[in-house]
C-alpha cells in the first residue's frame, strides 16, 4: 500500500513532465483534457489512501524508496499519517478545483500549456513536502514549492514587476531556508538521523540541551516560508503571479507549509518554551501589523495577501499556545474560504478587464451576483460568523488561548483585536467591490464564465461547511491527528459556560467589524455626523504603506546589500586596475604607447597584490596564537 | 640488476598512466611531423592513448589491491588512495574533454595536432603531481602541466586576448612556482625532508612545537604556490582573465585539470605531512577561505562576461573546498566529493560555452545566451542543470556536496565558517540565476539561433547532466567513494 504514496506524489510530476515535453503540440483543449483527469485521477488515489489510514485508525504507512545516504542512514522516504493525510487530500482537491477554474481564467494566455506544466510541478512539490518521511525529503519539497513558487510568480516575466517580485519571493525565501538548513545539520549531529519518528522517539528520552537553538533555526524556516514578521514583505508583492495560482499556493498551501512542519515537529516542539513564546508573540505581532496593513489597501488581491499573512499568524499563535488541532483546523478551514476569496477575486480581475482597483469597482453585486454572494460567503466565514467555516476554527484558537491563562489572557485580548480588525478589512474589501455606488462605467460587465463560477460554488459549500469536522461538540479533526500527536501534550479547550462565553465575545467582535465597516464605507458616518478623527490621514498613510516596514526593509536587506556589493566590487576594480599603482602605470604608459594599459597595469598590479596579499598571510600566520606569542 | 631494482623500487605500472600519455604524445608528433595522415588517424591514436591511460591507472588499483599505501623510486613515487582518486579524476577529465578541445584544435589556421600533444603532456604532469611524494617531483609534474597549459592559453594566436591570456597566466604562474619551490627549498633547508610521509615522521619524531619558525613558513609559501592553482582569493586574479581570453574549447580544460590536482595535493599535505600538527595553519586557512568566498561571491555577481563569472564562481567554490579539506579527515572525505561533482559541472557548463561561443574565441558577453531556450532546448535544459548544480539546489549533485561539507564543518564546531558559507550560497543564487534567467524566462527579442550539435557533443553532454543528477538523487555511491579516499588516516 506504501507505493500508491509514491503514486500520489508523482502523478503530477508526470502530468508535469508530459506537457513539458509534448507541450508544443497541445492546444488548450487538449491540456486541460490532461491536466484535469491527472488531477482527478490523484483526487481519487488520495482519498483512497486516506480511506485507507482511517479504517486502519489512522496508522502511520510508511514507504522507503532508496538509500540516500550511508551513515548516518539517511533514507528517500515517505510517511503517510493524520496530518500527512489532511494536508494530501487538500493540495489534491483544491488542485483540481483550482485548475478547473484556470482553464477558464488563464485561457488565451499564450503560455496556456506552461501555467499547468509549472502548476503540476508546484502540486507535486508540495505533496513531497507533506508526504516526506524525514527532514531532507521535507526539504527538498521545501525548495522545490519555492522555486516553483518562483516560476509562478514571475510567470508574466515581461512585466518588469512580476520579475522583480519573483526575485524577492525567492532571496527572502532563502534567507529563511539558510536557518532552516542550519536546523537540520544541528539535528543531524544532534540526533544521528533525519527520520522523523526515531527523533522523536530520542527526544522522549532525552531532551538535547541546545534544542531552543535548533528550533529557533527552524522557526527561521517557518517564518520565511508561511510569510511570517520580519519575513512577510514577499507575499504581497507575490500578487503579481496568476490569480489562481496565488489562490493556491500562495493562499492555500505553500504558505502553510511553515504551519505544517511546526505541528510536524510538535513532538520535540513542546519541549521548547522559549521557542513557543517566540512563536505566539511573532505569530501575534503579524496578525495585528498584516490586519492593520489591509485596512488601507486598494488593490483587490493586496487586500487578500495581507490579510492571508495575518491568519497565517493566527495558525501560529495557535501552535505557540500549544493548540496544535486548532493551528491544523485553521489551516483547512482557510485553505478554503481563501481560496474561495481568491478565486472570487480572480474572477473580479477577469470580468474588469484586469483593473485590480477597488475603489474603481463597486455595485458589482447586481452584474456578478454568483461571485458576490460566493465572496461574501467567503468574508462571512473569515469574519467568524458562525456556523460558518472561519468562526468554529477561530473559536477554537482564540479559546485555547484564553484557557493557557496567565500571560495569555494578554495575548487572547490581542488576538480578539486582529479578529475584529478581520472582519473590519474583509467588510470593507466585501462592500467596496460589490455594494458601494460604482464610481466607474460597469455598464459593459458581465458574470464570470460557469467554469468559473462552479469552483467557486463548490469551495463556497465548503465554506460553510467543512468547519463541522471539529466542533466542540464533534472532535473529528481531532481524532484524524490523535496518532500524530499522541506524544504531545496538546491545548485543550475550556469547558461550558467559559467557552460560551468567549464564543459570543468571538461573534461580536465579528459581527461589530463587519457593522463598523458597513457604517464607514457605505453609511459613511464620519460625513453624516461630520465626525473629523484626529491622524486619521497618517494612520491611513501608515495602514497604506504597512508601517513602512517594506520600504525599510527593503532599503536595509535588498537594495543596500546591492549597491554595497556592487560598490565594493567596483571600488576593488578600480584599485586593481588603476588604484594604488595608478601613478606608476600611467607614467609607464606615457612613456611606451605600444603596450596597452590593461596589459601592463594588470600584471604588474596582480604581481604587486600577489606579493602583499602572501605579506599579509604570513603576518596572519604569524600572529595567530601559538606561533610566536 | 634486479637487486638495484627492488632497492629503489623500480616499477613501472605505477608510473604507467604519465607513460602512456607521453607515448601517445610522442607517436602523435612523430605522426604530426613525418607522414601526412589524415585527421581519423590522429583522432584513433589520441582516443587509444587515452583509453590505455585509464586502463593503467586501473593497472594501479591492482598493484594498490597488492601492496597497500606504498612509495616507489626511492620515495619519489607515492601509490595511495589520494594518489587513485586523483589519476581517475584526471583521467576523467581528459576524457571528457578530449572532444571539444579535438574540435578546437581543428579549427586552428594551421591543423596542427599541437594543442593535443600539449593536452596529453600537461596531463601527464599533473597525474606525475598527484602521485609524487617527494616536493621536487611534485614541482617538476607541476611545472610539466602548467607550461602546457599557459601555451593552450595562448594557442589562438590571431586573438588578442588570448595572447594576453597566456602571457599573463605564464607570468603569474611562474610567479606563483617560484613562491612554491622557496617553500619547498625553506623546508629542505631547516627540515632537511622533502618527502610528504618524511615530513610528518619528523614532526612527530621532534614534537609539534619544536619545529623551527623557517619550516613552518616554507609550508606557508609551500601552500601559497597551490592557492594559486586553485585560484582562492587572494591568488585569484589571473583566473577571470585567464579564462575570458583562453578559447573556450580549452578552458573546461585548464579550469578543471590544474584545480583537481591541486586539491589533491592539498588534500594529501593536509592530511599526512601536517597530521602531528593539527591546527597549526587555522587561522591563515580560515582567512583563505572566508576571502575567496567573499570575494568571489561579491565579483561574481557584477559579472557581464560569462567565462569570467564562472571564474569567481570557481573562487567561491575553492573556497568551499578547502574549508573542508583543511578541518579534518571527514571535511576531506566531503571536500573530494564537492571536487567531483564540481568538476562534472565545470566541464558540463564549459562543452557548453564552446558549442555557443564558439570553439576559438575569447570574449562570451551574457548577452549573448539571450533566449536559449526557444531555439535550443537540450543546451538549455543541461545548462540550467549545471547552474543550479554550482548553486547547489537539491537533486543536484551541487546540493549534496554543499549539505554533506556544511554538516562536517557544523560538527567540527566551525559555526561561523558555516555561517558565512551558507549565506555565500545565498548571494550565489544571484549570480547562478542571472544567466538561467536570460537564458530561459526573460523575453526576447532576438534569441540565438539554433546550434548544430553532434552526436558525440550529445552524448557528452547529457552524460555529464545525468551524473549531476544521479549524484544527487543517489549520492551514497560517491559518498562511499570518497570516504574509501580518506579511510586510512581515520
Amino acid at each position: 500500500m506504501g507505493i500508491l504514496i509514491l503514486g500520489v506524489i508523482l502523478i503530477p510530476f508526470l502530468t508535469s513532465l508530459f506537457l513539458k515535453v509534448i507541450g508544443k503540440f497541445l492546444n488548450e483543449l487538449l491540456t486541460n483534457f490532461i491536466t484535469l483527469n491527472a488531477a482527478m485521477l490523484s483526487v481519487a488515489t488520495s482519498f483512497f489512501l486516506f480511506g485507507y489510514i482511517f479504517f486502519d485508525k489512522f496508522k502511520p504507512l510508511k514507504f522507503e524508496l532508496f538509500q540516500w545516504f550511508p551513515n548516518p542512514e539517511i533514507n528517500f522516504e515517505f510517511y503517510l499519517d493524520g496530518l500527512s493525510g489532511v494536508m494530501m487530500v487538500l493540495i489534491c482537491g483544491l488542485s483540481l478545483v483550482i485548475q478547473l477554474f484556470s482553464t477558464s481564467y488563464m485561457s488565451k494566455d499564450e503560455n496556456y500549456t506552461k501555467y499547468f506544466e509549472y502548476f503540476n510541478f508546484f502540486v507535486f512539490s508540495m505533496l513531497l513536502l507533506v508526504l516526506s518521511g524525514n527532514f531532507l525529503v521535507m526539504f527538498f519539497g521545501w525548495e522545490l514549492v519555492g522555486l516553483s513558487s518562483y516560476l509562478l510568480i514571475s510567470f508574466w516575466s515581461e512585466k518588469k514587476s512580476a520579475a522583480r517580485a519573483g526575485n524577492k519571493a525567492f532571496i527572502l525565501n532563502r534567507i529563511g531556508d539558510f536557518g532552516f538548513l542550519i536546523g537540520l545539520m544541528m539535528i543531524l549531529n544532534e540526533f544521528q538521523t533525519f527520520n522523523f519518528l526515531r527523533i522523536f522517539e530520542s527526544s522522549l528520552e532525552t531532551i538535547p540541551e541546545n534544542l531552543d537553538v535548533i528550533i529557533v533555526f527552524l522557526l527561521l524556516g517557518a517564518f520565511g516560508k508561511s510569510a511570517q514578521f520580519p519575513l512577510f514583505s514577499w507575499l504581497p508583492d507575490a500578487m503579481e503571479g496568476p490569480t489562481p495560482a496565488s489562490a493556491l499556493i500562495h493562499a492555500a498551501t505553500m504558505v502553510t507549509a511553515g504551519v505544517f512542519m511546526l505541528v510536524r515537529i510538535s513532538p520535540i516542539l513542546q519541549f521548547s518554551e522559549l521557542s513557543s513564546l517566540i512563536i505566539i508573540s511573532m505569530g501575534l505581532l503579524t496578525a495585528l501589523i498584516a490586519a492593520f496593513a489591509a485596512i488601507n489597501q486598494k488593490d483587490i488581491k493586496k487586500v487578500l495577501a495581507y490579510s492571508t499573512i495575518s491568519q497565517l499568524g493566527f495558525m501560529f499563535i495557535a501552535i505557540g499556545s500549544g493548540a496544535y488541532v486548532a493551528a491544523i483546523f485553521h489551516l483547512v478551514t482557510h485553505a478554503f474560504f481563501k481560496a474561495l476569496l481568491f478565486l472570487g477575486a480572480g474572477a473580479v480581475i477577469h470580468e474588469m478587464h484586469h483593473e485590480q482597483n477597488i475603489y474603481k469597482m463597486g455595485g458589482l453585486r447586481k452584474k456578478m451576483p454568483v461571485t458576490a454572494a460566493m465572496m461574501g460567503i467567503g468574508t462571512l466565514a473569515i469574519s467568524g460568523i458562525p456556523p460558518l467555516a472561519g468562526f468554529w476554527s477561530k473559536d477554537e484558537i482564540l479559546a485555547s488561548v484564553f484557557s493557557r491563562g496567565g500571560i495569555y489572557y494578554g495575548f487572547w485580548a490581542l488576538s480578539l483585536l486582529a479578529a475584529f480588525m478581520t472582519a473590519f478589512y474583509m467588510g470593507r474589501h466585501w462592500l467596496l467591490i460589490f455594494v458601494k455606488e460604482p464610481t466607474s462605467d460597469i455598464e459593459n460587465i458581465h458574470e464570470a464564465p460557469k467554469n468559473m463560477t462552479r469552483p467557486l460554488i463548490l469551495l463556497g459549500i465548503f465554506s460553510i461547511f467543512i468547519g463541522f469536522i471539529n466542533t466542540p461538540f464533534f472532535h473529528g479533526l481531532e481524532k484524524v491527528l490523535d496518532e500524530t500527536l499522541k506524544s504531545v501534550e496538546v491545548t485543550h479547550l475550556p469547558e461550558g459556560i467559559t467557552l460560551a462565553i468567549l464564543a459570543v465575545l468571538s461573534i461580536g467582535a465579528g459581527f461589530s467589524g463587519l457593522g463598523l465597516a458597513y457604517l464607514i464605507y457605505i453609511f459613511d458616518i464620519f460625513s453624516y455626523f461630520k465626525i473629523k478623527l484626529p491622524f486619521l490621514s497618517e494612520i491611513k498613510l501608515l495602514s497604506k504603506e504597512v508601517l513602512f516596514l517594506n520600504k525599510v526593509g527593503n532599503a536595509i536587506f535588498v537594495r543596500g546589500l546591492k549597491t554595497l556589493s556592487r560598490k565594493v566590487a567596483v571600488t576593488v576594480d578600480n584599485m586593481t586596475i588603476d588604484g594604488i599603482v595608478n601613478g606608476v602605470a600611467k607614467s609607464f604608459l606615457r612613456s611606451s604607447q605600444q603596450i596597452s594599459l590593461a596589459q601592463t597595469g594588470l600584471v604588474r598590479n596582480y604581481v604587486v597584490y600577489f606579493g602583499l596579499f602572501m605579506l599579509v598571510l604570513i603576518v596572519i600566520y604569524l600572529f595567530s596564537p601559538g606561533v610566536l606569542i | 640488476m634486479k637487486a638495484i631494482a627492488d632497492a629503489i623500487g623500480f616499477n613501472l605500472v605505477v608510473i604507467s598512466p604519465t607513460i602512456a600519455l607521453v607515448l601517445t604524445a610522442l607517436i602523435l608528433l612523430f605522426f604530426t611531423i613525418t607522414i601526412e595522415s589524415n585527421e581519423k588517424v590522429k583522432q584513433v591514436i589520441t582516443f587509444s592513448g587515452v583509453v590505455s591511460t585509464l586502463f593503467c591507472v586501473f593497472l594501479k588499483f591492482g598493484l594498490f589491491l597488492q601492496n597497500g599505501v606504498s612509495s616507489y623510486f626511492s620515495k619519489k613515487i607515492l601509490l595511495d588512495e589520494f594518489s587513485l582518486f586523483g589519476n581517475v579524476l584526471i583521467g576523467l577529465i581528459l576524457l571528457f574533454n578530449i572532444l571539444p578541445i579535438w574540435d578546437s584544435s581543428s579549427q586552428l589556421r594551421e591543423k596542427t595536432t599541437e594543442a593535443i600533444i600539449l593536452t596529453l603532456m600537461s596531463t601527464s604532469g599533473f597525474m606525475l603531481m598527484v602521485d609524487s611524494e617527494n616536493l621536487i617531483m611534485l614541482f617538476i609534474g607541476l611545472e610539466i602541466g602548467s607550461i602546457s597549459l599557459y601555451a593552450l592559453a595562448g594557442l589562438n594566436r590571431v586573438d588578442k586576448l588570448s595572447n594576453e591570456a597566456s602571457l599573463k597566466y605564464f607570468l603569474l604562474g611562474s610567479l606563483a612556482s617560484c613562491i612554491f619551490i622557496y617553500g619547498v627549498s625553506l623546508v629542505y633547508v631547516s627540515f632537511s625532508v622533502l618527502s610528504v610521509y618524511d615530513f610528518a615522521t619528523g614532526v612527530g619524531f621532534v614534537g609539534a612545537d619544536s619545529v623551527p619558525l623557517t619550516t613552518k613558513l616554507g609550508v606557508i609559501l609551500t601552500f601559497i604556490g597551490l592557492l594559486f592553482k586553485i585560484a582562492a582569493a587572494p591568488f585569484q586574479s589571473w583566473a577571470p582573465d585567464v579564462y575570458q581570453g583562453s578559447p573556450t574549447g580549452y578552458v573546461g580544460y585548464m579550469a578543471s585539470v590544474a584545480k583537481a590536482s591541486a586539491f589533491i595535493v592539498i588534500a594529501r599535505l593536509c592530511q599526512v605531512s601536517l597530521r602531528f600538527m593539527p591546527n597549526e595553519f587555522d587561522s591563515f586557512f580560515l582567512f583563505v577561505v572566508i576571502l575567496s568566498v567573499v570575494i568571489g561571491s561579491i565579483f561574481a555577481s557584477v559579472q557581464d562576461d560569462l567565462k569570467r563569472l564562472l571564474a569567481y564562481s570557481g573562487v567561491v567554490q575553492s573556497g568551499f573546498i578547502l574549508s573542508g579539506i583543511v578541518s579534518g579527515i571527514n571535511g576531506t572525505s566531503a571536500s573530494m566529493f564537492y571536487l567531483f561533482a564540481y568538476i562534472i559541472q565545470l566541464i558540463g557548463i564549459f562543452v557548453i560555452f564552446s558549442i555557443i561561443n564558439g570553439k576559438m574565441s575569447s570574449n562570451f558577453n551574457i548577452q549573448d545566451i539571450q533566449g536559449l531556450i526557444i531555439n535550443n532546448k537540450f543546451l538549455a535544459v543541461t545548462f540550467c542543470t549545471f547552474m543550479l548544480g554550482l548553486a547547489g539546489i537539491p537533486l543536484t549533485s551541487g546540493f549534496v556536496s554543499k549539505f554533506i561539507l556544511l554538516t562536517n564543518l557544523w560538527a567540527y564546531q566551525k559555526y561561523l565558517l558555516v555561517s558565512i558559507l551558507l549565506l555565500s550560497t545565498v548571494a550565489g543564487f544571484y549570480f547562478y540565476l542571472k544567466p538561467i534567467w536570460i537564458a530561459t524566462i526573460e523575453k526576447t527579442e532576438t534569441p540565438v539561433e539554433n546550434f548544430k550539435i553532434k552526436r558525440s557533443e550529445y552524448l557528452l553532454i547529457s552524460s555529464l547532466a545525468t551524473m549531476t543528477i544521479f549524484f544527487g538523487l543517489v549520492p551514497s555511491s560517491l559518498i562511499n567513494i570518497s570516504r574509501w579516499v580518506v579511510q586510512s588516516y581515520l
